[in-house]
């Protein structure tokens, strides 16, 4: 069941995602973008994904409970009453109308379709808030700061994917990239900061470090190194790719923006573990109710009890490590720079978060 | 424009983060945790940080692992709240919690407190109950013991794989070099 939970929750942002880039791109003057084409089937089908896969955390719900009181009962009060329910019954009708609305007006033949699309999606994405971990807690604080989140993510990563994957040809890339660039950097400072914020509602700064025994922790920590490949990638396809397209109008930059949004969906899968887990308010007494995280019991040398304070100290494991990582780093550049295919490029990333991931790992005293 | 919304972002941050901090799910009770309470305890009240959907439940046991029977049982928001049959006895209760919060994850958690009421009659009990407390202390000294059960990776694994990213290092980086542009 946790296993679903990891790999409906990364496509339910995909979702969300593809229909915010398609929208706002369709938006975007032709003149200022490359041409692309999203199919209506497919923004049907993530209209679909999203009355679907919404719906599995209800199902973790029910199945956490019906043996008290039958599965039948269980479904009609955990629909009914519970806020995940609630929420979601509404998603379910929403996603409904906006299928309907999809298969009706197609969002290519006027921008006011396109306009309207997007102002039931983003209904979609409140919706979404409102059952997401942070409401609960501080009601309305949480549910703005996820609700902002989440859209920041969504248009980011939106134009991203449907311009990485769904454009025909990088005709006006440079155009594209001179309102892009800064509406990404946006978005970019947005999710951090609203994460940030997000992430003092469940864990204390200085509890940090010492929920990585949990696993929450653990998916924390990886999320937040996938984050400095991503900004390699960033930076390769901000500013580097300019230079490229200047001096060689037929480079073609779609396969990086496509390894981009690879590690953006691998965000998403961190992302997914860290809502599959029972958050951390208290580590203690966490650790006591749900055991550590496997991932450090293995890696950890020393012995595991509940009131563990991990302190830093580097030696000479963990340093050999950050070189490696920033070795891994240099060759992640260095592989745009000397064309190499995309699937070297992501490697040399993906083994630099590991990386660094095992260089903090082992200098945990 | 970048710097005027994250400044703005920043600020709301530094606003609200002080009273998002030290969460914990249970926030108080009555009686509170390790409370030795010297009055008859009639009810029993949580309060939680979220809101407690139905079909949360609770159990409260005496020193003996003896279930305590309920009367009235309400959920309303972030609260629950349990009456007793009659007053509790003189001893140590264990109250077992296991609610659903509005996110939809499951929360469990355990607190105890004790009732000394001064000539209770029943306080002869308090004096039997006794050694089974330290039975209880035992049990709590134990449970450290099974976290340590671990199976940490062999000492040369980690070495290995640093050769190893090495390898891999050098290998692309010549790779790469041989390249032409």
């Amino acid at each position: 069941m946790l296993m679903i939970g990891i790999i409906s929750e990364p496509l339910l942002y995909l979702c969300f995602s593809l229909l915010i880039g398609s929208f706002i791109l369709q938006l975007v003057p032709s003149t200022y973008r490359p041409d692309f084409n999203v199919p209506k089937g497919v923004l049907m089908l993530a209209t679909a994904g999203i009355g679907i896969f919404s719906f599995i955390p209800v199902l973790q719900v029910i199945l956490y409970l019906y043996q008290d009181i039958g599965f039948v009962q269980t479904l009609k009060s955990v629909l009914f009453t519970f806020e995940v329910g609630k929420s979601w019954i509404f998603t379910y009708l929403l996603s409904n109308l906006l299928f309907i609305y999809i298969v009706w007006f197609d969002y290519r033949k006027n921008p006011l379709y396109a306009y309207i699309g997007m102002v039931i999606t983003f209904i979609l994405i409140l919706a979404l808030g409102w059952s997401s971990h942070a409401s609960s807690i501080e009601q309305w604080i949480g549910f703005v700061v996820h609700t902002i989140h989440f859209l920041a993510v969504t248009i980011w990563v939106g134009i991203l994917f449907v311009i990485s994957w769904a454009s025909k040809s990088h005709l006006n890339w440079m155009k594209f990239l001179r309102w892009f660039t800064p509406v990404a950097l946006i978005c970019f400072f947005i999710t951090v900061i609203s994460g940030l914020f997000l992430m003092t509602v469940v864990i204390d700064y200085k509890d940090y470090a010492n929920s990585w025994i949990l696993p929450y922790g653990q998916a924390l920590l990886i999320k937040h190194l996938l984050i400095i490949p991503l900004l390699a990638y960033v930076f390769i396809n901000s500013i580097l790719i300019q230079k490229k397209i200047k001096n060689n109008v037929s480079f073609n930059p779609r396969p990086w923006t496509k390894a981009e949004s690879l590690i953006v969906f691998l965000i998403f899968s961190a992302t997914a573990v860290l809502g599959q887990q029972e958050p951390p308010h208290d580590i203690e007494t966490t650790i006591a109710s749900t055991g550590s995280s496997a991932l450090f019991d293995l890696l950890y040398q020393g012995n595991i009890t509940r009131d563990l304070v991990i302190v830093l100290g580097f030696e000479f494991n963990s340093v050999m490590l950050v070189i490696l990582a920033l070795s891994f780093l240099g060759l992640t550049i260095l592989s745009y720079i000397k064309r190499a295919p995309i699937l070297l490029g992501f490697t040399m990333s993906a083994l630099s978060v590991v990386a660094f991931y095992l260089s903090i790992m082992v200098s945990i005293q | 424009m970048i710097k005027k919304v994250s400044l703005l972002f920043l600020l709301l941050f530094i606003l609200f983060s002080k009273q998002a901090l030290a969460h914990t799910s249970l926030e108080d009770s009555t009686p509170k945790d390790g409370e030795v309470m010297t009055e008859p305890v009639r009810e029993l009240t949580l309060i939680f940080g979220t809101k407690v959907e139905q079909n949360s439940r609770i159990s409260v046991s005496n020193s003996n692992g003896e279930p305590v029977k309920l009367g009235n049982f309400v959920i309303e928001e972030e609260e629950m709240w349990a009456t007793f049959f009659q007053p509790l006895k003189n001893g140590n209760y264990k109250v077992d919690w296991k609610i659903i919060g509005a996110d939809g994850h499951p929360i469990e958690g355990t607190f105890s407190f004790s009732v000394d009421v001064p000539h209770d009659k029943a306080s002869v009990e308090t004096e039997e109950g006794e050694p089974k407390q330290e039975d209880n202390q035992e049990n709590t000294n134990k449970k450290p013991k099974r976290e340590v059960q671990q199976s940490n990776v062999p000492s040369y694994i980690i070495p290995s794989i640093i050769g190893a990213l090495f390898v891999i290092v050098a290998g692309s980086f010549l790779w790469l070099m041989r390249r032409k542009k």
